[in-house]
């Protein structure tokens, strides 16, 4: 198992550096539109659009990497009081919720994702199609639900 | 079932799940993605899920958050923070007590171009601590004042929870920002005078620093006029119209790459760390203000923030009580749940209740970032005592909390003084218009 969870981690550090982009590329959109708009009376076309798609672009890659990090915040310390065998059931109930929430996201949002491929939307000023972005949005529940399920096989396996 | 009853048992629900240690985020979403679902159906419910989650991390506003955490993120990598200590350290710390004084104005310094009160603290701790353990400053006034003072971070513009709850009301960000200035100011100096204080009744807690020549004062100041100019490009630029909030805050990043990179304090690798530790706070906070809006549309349904708007109303007792009693939900909750989704989760709740009692929503935001002052110092969850017990590694976690409290007191009296005279905070903001 752990040879699964150094190659998800792996993933998962490639995955934020998806996210380095993004946000690299929110910030110099910004930088272009404003300096364009200031100084040269040209701001970005579709300026808005492209820095809210490179959030989804930065954001949801990285989400899964902060499962590893613990950045998620959670209350920790009422847990921390509680008998070892108490702590582990409720740890394997929590990994059971977490992936039910995690398979749910990633499903309803490939159909969210497909239905708007269908449809054709796209941004009113970049002209830019929606459907990719929620594509990423979804894919990238996918290392969650494996970190989950991981952790889940660790804490049957007496791993945890 | 009534859809109020379903909305209390979601919030019991949800408590529960926090108490299990299930991530704050995760557990917004779920709940509400339950509640939405058994409110309407369950077809609803997983349909609103992820368009919830995307549409909110789709949106352009919530991006000003993720501009000016990296602002926050590259203001330190260019070494603002260490000039900004350098110039309050040669300005007040030929006084008793005067390298924690000096921390404090560096840590209101660095807060008008950093955000977060951990990242003030982190940054100001790594600075002063060892310089006051040197000088033979007492561990408890030394890491109480530096945990304490970091919280200057959110009261003086920019702040990420100004930025949050302007989201999450539609209040004017600028506006927002520039009611926090004066309150800033108080605590300052509240927190300076509760320094001089315990220096009288110790007098060896606080020891003078070295004396330093008025060329040297000055000199240093010079050396801050970067800090300064920036301050005034992403405020002022945002107060006058002439950026959005989330222009602002990519030109106060662009500022302070070019000031470290002019003075060649960046490097390479320094950005990238700083891009990513920029990243993964965005990361933490998006998520759950995606997830909240999950949790926020069962809310909704369920009308639970009508009920107890109509609830509060009817039971006829004087304003200043139901601000007291909010403050007091804040203060417990925020001993419990990190400040930021705990604004999350209570603002959609509670600001109904505030603005039906006629009080001013510019106000209650600076009343909000002042209560949230007091939950990263307060224990348990109390984050900036940790960040700080992160850099004085030998100072034991009873000591810092020890420290903590007269700059507590500062915090609670600054609080009393805005709700008696909360014409310290809407002053500012009154002399804008639009």
């Amino acid at each position: 198992m752990e040879r699964y969870e150094k190659y998800l981690r792996r993933l998962c550090e490639y995955l934020e550096w998806a996210g380095v982009l993004g946000i690299l590329c929110m910030f110099f959109a910004n930088l272009i539109d404003v300096i364009g708009a200031k100084f040269f009376k040209w701001p970005l076309p579709g300026a808005l659009e492209i820095i809210s798609f490179s959030q989804i672009v930065a954001i949801t890659p990285a989400i899964a990497l902060g499962l590893y990090l613990g950045t998620h915040l959670s209350v920790d310390f009422i847990v921390e009081k509680f008998p070892r065998v108490l702590k582990k059931i409720l740890a394997i109930f929590v990994s059971i919720l977490c992936l039910a929430l995690a398979v749910l996201i990633f499903w309803e949002g490939l159909k969210y994702a497909h239905s708007l491929k269908l449809s054709g939307e796209i941004g009113s000023v970049s002209k830019i199609p929606f459907f990719p972005f929620v594509y990423v949005f979804a894919i990238s529940w996918l290392p969650v639900i494996l970190y989950y399920l991981i952790e889940l096989i660790k804490h049957f396996k007496g791993e945890r | 079932m009534s859809s109020t009853t379903i909305g209390l048992i979601g919030i019991i629900l949800l408590v529960a799940l926090f108490i299990i240690r299930m991530p704050i985020g995760f557990s917004m979403a779920f709940v509400g993605f339950l509640g939405f679902s058994f409110v309407t159906s369950l077809k609803s419910g997983m349909s609103i899920l992820p368009r919830d989650l995307f549409e909110q991390l789709n949106n352009y506003s919530i991006s000003a958050i993720t501009m000016f955490i990296l602002m926050g993120y590259y203001a330190f990598s260019a070494g603002l923070g260490t000039r900004l200590y350098d110039a309050a350290y040669k300005i007040f710390g030929n006084v008793k007590g005067g390298l924690a004084i000096s921390s404090i104005f560096a840590c209101a310094a660095f807060g008008a171009i950093c955000g977060s009160s951990t990242a003030t603290a982190a940054t100001m701790g790594k600075l002063a601590i060892p310089a006051m353990k040197r000088y033979g400053y007492n561990n408890t006034l030394a890491t109480g004042c530096i945990a304490s003072a970091g919280t200057l971070g959110i009261l003086i513009p920019p702040s990420v929870i100004f930025l949050i709850y302007g989201f999450m009301t539609e209040q004017s960000i600028g506006k927002l920002f520039i009611s926090g200035i004066i309150p800033g100011i108080i605590l300052a100096i509240f927190m300076s005078i509760a320094v001089i204080i315990m220096c009288i009744i110790d007098p060896t807690c606080g020891p003078k620093g070295e004396k330093v020549a008025f060329i040297e004062k000055v000199k240093a100041f010079i050396k801050i006029f970067d800090v300064l100019l920036l301050f005034i490009l992403v405020i002022g630029g945002l107060l006058f119209g002439f950026f959005t909030p989330t222009q602002a805050g990519g030109i106060g990043a662009a500022g302070a790459l070019v000031t470290g990179i002019i003075r060649r304090e960046l490097t390479w690798k320094s950005f990238i760390e700083n891009t990513k530790g920029a990243l993964r706070t965005s990361v933490m906070i998006l998520t759950i203000i995606a997830c909240a809006t999950v949790f926020g549309h069962f809310m909704t349904i369920s009308k639970i923030p009508f009920a107890l708007s109509n609830w509060v109303k009817s039971l006829n007792v004087p304003h200043y009580m139901i601000m007291f009693i909010i403050i007091l939900i804040y203060l417990i909750g925020g001993c419990f749940i990190d400040a930021i989704p705990l604004i999350i989760l209570t603002i959609p709740i509670l600001y109904p209740i505030v603005i039906s009692y006629g009080y001013d929503p510019i106000w209650f935001g600076v009343i909000i970032v002042l209560v949230t002052c007091m939950g990263v110092i307060t224990p348990p969850v109390g984050v900036n005592i940790y960040v700080i017990k992160g850099i004085a590694k030998d100072v034991p976690l009873e000591t810092i909390f020890k420290g903590i409290f007269p700059f507590l007191i500062a915090i609670i009296l600054t609080t009393i003084i805005l709700i008696f005279f909360p014409n310290i905070a809407t002053f500012l903001p009154n002399l804008i218009n639009y």
